[in-house]
């Protein structure tokens, strides 16, 4: 405990002694996680939108024109029993034919000029939203298509496809830049750290003539890493914080409808920000110091 | 016990030291002498482990120094305690906490840290200058102050590098008294000096060095 304190005091003066190359430091990590927090927030609230949507997406099952009623309950209870789909809707021929005249208003009577209901009956199935893959409801889509009774399936294919490539393409994105932004924050640490660590190699040498291991005198620098990064991410908590509180408000004042789909962050996420920063500071602390030969 | 046999110390293919053999018994009192870059202070140098030998033994007490591990250099340099040339004294830590530096190196209770600091200080009359920075000290302060760090962890053996090297003659004197009276104690003292002053009349061995060996060895 008594080493350890000693450390923190060491560590804590010497941050008072290069606090203008600290601050500036605390400054860089902020405004970099500041930027990563902005984006992830974005990317959060554009994944709340698209999982808005596939909550809407569904397929189509067409059944033949000719299908008993005991055909059309055995599909329903096929479909009921499908671990894939979440909810299943049976549209009569008579309701769609309903339906279609409703929609059509005053145009209805060219309806009425079909000796028989042209519609077929027809199932909506809403799918898992977690198989919302092109792929995967492809391969669904002809699977039920095969089922005796059904005459075709259809769904947004191209809604889909494009869904799917905003969603990967976000993710990769998101995933480079918070690579990125990891890579340069830890890199500021880093430099830093090198640089006191050079301003103070008398000192250290000093130090290790006098018999001190390289964990003594590595470890305050550990410390002012370690500070500089939660401090810096604190920083950036607030600013985020702040800046969505702001933000939020002031779009809510035009748009009050955007408030359904606005994803506001997570109270973990903000406590995580700090800790985000402490482990890419700490990290460029020790590559820091873990380099230097004297 | 300090004992060197057959070292050999070299810089880029310039020969310092060769054949170098020499021996300095526990609780001696001893100088190195002779011209500048005759190797008195690469000796030292190898005694605490600063530099390595090219090849021979060196030994200090019961420590083997030419086949120590870098993992165990700083234990071993604690156990002695050096004067250097350029005091090497940190300007952004006061005079006690210079001194108390080398005692939180061996991790000791700061009670005993400061009981500690606050003796050897009165020792060398410093202690009414313990909150004063090293810029603010005179020569000799400075001197009594490194002297005061390297004897607060009572060492086996004091190595000190023309330690009045830039000292008037009467703080020069005071330096060799503390010098003396830690010799007194028990510890090995090696003083390495161009100074014929400090040996003359002294009756401590002095080993004079030339041409990367010992020339001569006399009773001063």
């Amino acid at each position: 405990m008594k080493i350890l304190r000693y450390f923190f005091d060491t560590a804590f003066r010497n941050i008072r002694i290069d606090k203008w190359a600290n601050l500036l430091t605390i400054i860089s990590i902020s405004i970099g996680l500041s930027i990563l927090c902005a984006f992830v927030m974005i990317t959060f609230n554009m994944d709340s939108v698209i999982q808005r949507w596939s909550n809407s997406f569904g397929l189509v099952v067409y059944l033949n024109q000719d299908i008993s009623k005991e055909t059309e309950a055995s599909l329903q209870k096929r479909f009921q029993q499908d671990s894939d789909i979440t909810e299943v809707t049976y549209i009569s021929k008579e309701v769609a034919l309903e339906e279609v005249k409703k929609s059509l208003g005053t145009n209805a009577v060219l309806i009425d000029d079909f000796n028989k209901n042209p519609l077929p009956s027809t199932f909506e199935l809403k799918i898992k939203s977690s198989l919302l893959d092109p792929l995967v409801i492809k391969k669904k889509a002809a699977d039920l298509k095969t089922l005796f009774g059904v005459n075709d399936v259809l769904y947004g294919e191209k809604w889909l496809s494009s869904l799917s490539v905003i969603a990967k393409t976000m993710k990769i994105v998101a995933i480079v830049f918070a690579c990125a932004i990891f890579i340069a924050t830890t890199f500021t640490t880093y430099n830093t750290i090198k640089i006191f660590f050079y301003r103070r190699k008398e000192e250290i040498k000093t130090l290790k003539l006098l018999g001190a291991t390289n964990s003594f005198t590595r470890f305050p620098f550990l410390i002012e890493g370690l500070f500089v990064g939660i401090t810096g991410g604190v920083v950036s908590a607030l600013f985020i914080l702040g800046l969505s509180s702001f933000t939020t408000l002031k779009v809510i004042e035009f748009m009050p409808s955007i408030k359904a789909i606005m994803a506001p962050f997570p109270l973990q996420v903000y406590l995580l920000i700090p800790v985000t920063g402490a482990f890419m500071s700490l990290l460029g602390s020790f590559i820091a110091v873990g380099k230097i030969r004297y | 016990m300090i004992m060197l046999a057959d070292v050999k110390k070299s810089y880029d293919n310039e020969v310092v030291l060769q054949n170098f053999t020499m021996t300095v018994s526990k609780g001696e009192f001893a100088f190195i002498t002779g011209p500048s870059g005759a190797g008195k202070s690469t000796l030292l140098k190898l005694l605490y482990c600063y530099e390595h030998a090219d090849s021979g033994h060196i030994a200090v007490d019961n420590w083997i120094v030419s086949q120590l591990k870098i993992r165990t250099v700083p234990y071993f340099r604690r156990s002695i305690g050096v004067v250097f040339q350029d005091f090497k004294l940190l300007c952004n830590k006061t005079v006690f906490e210079n001194v108390a530096l080398a005692l939180r190196i061996h991790n000791m209770e700061t009670e005993e840290i400061t009981k500690r600091v606050i003796a050897i200080l009165k020792e060398v009359k410093m202690h009414g200058k313990a909150d004063v920075y090293p810029q603010y000290l005179s020569g000799g302060e400075q001197q009594r102050v490194v002297i005061a760090r390297a004897m607060v962890t009572q060492p086996m053996m004091l190595l000190a590098d023309e330690p009045t090297g830039n000292l008037d003659a009467e703080n020069t004197r005071t330096i060799m008294r503390l010098f003396r009276e830690i010799n007194a104690r028990g510890t090995t003292v090696l003083i390495a000096t161009h100074n014929e002053d400090l040996y003359f009349g002294s009756g401590s061995r002095v080993f004079f060095l030339k041409d990367h060996h010992i020339e001569k060895e006399i009773i001063g």
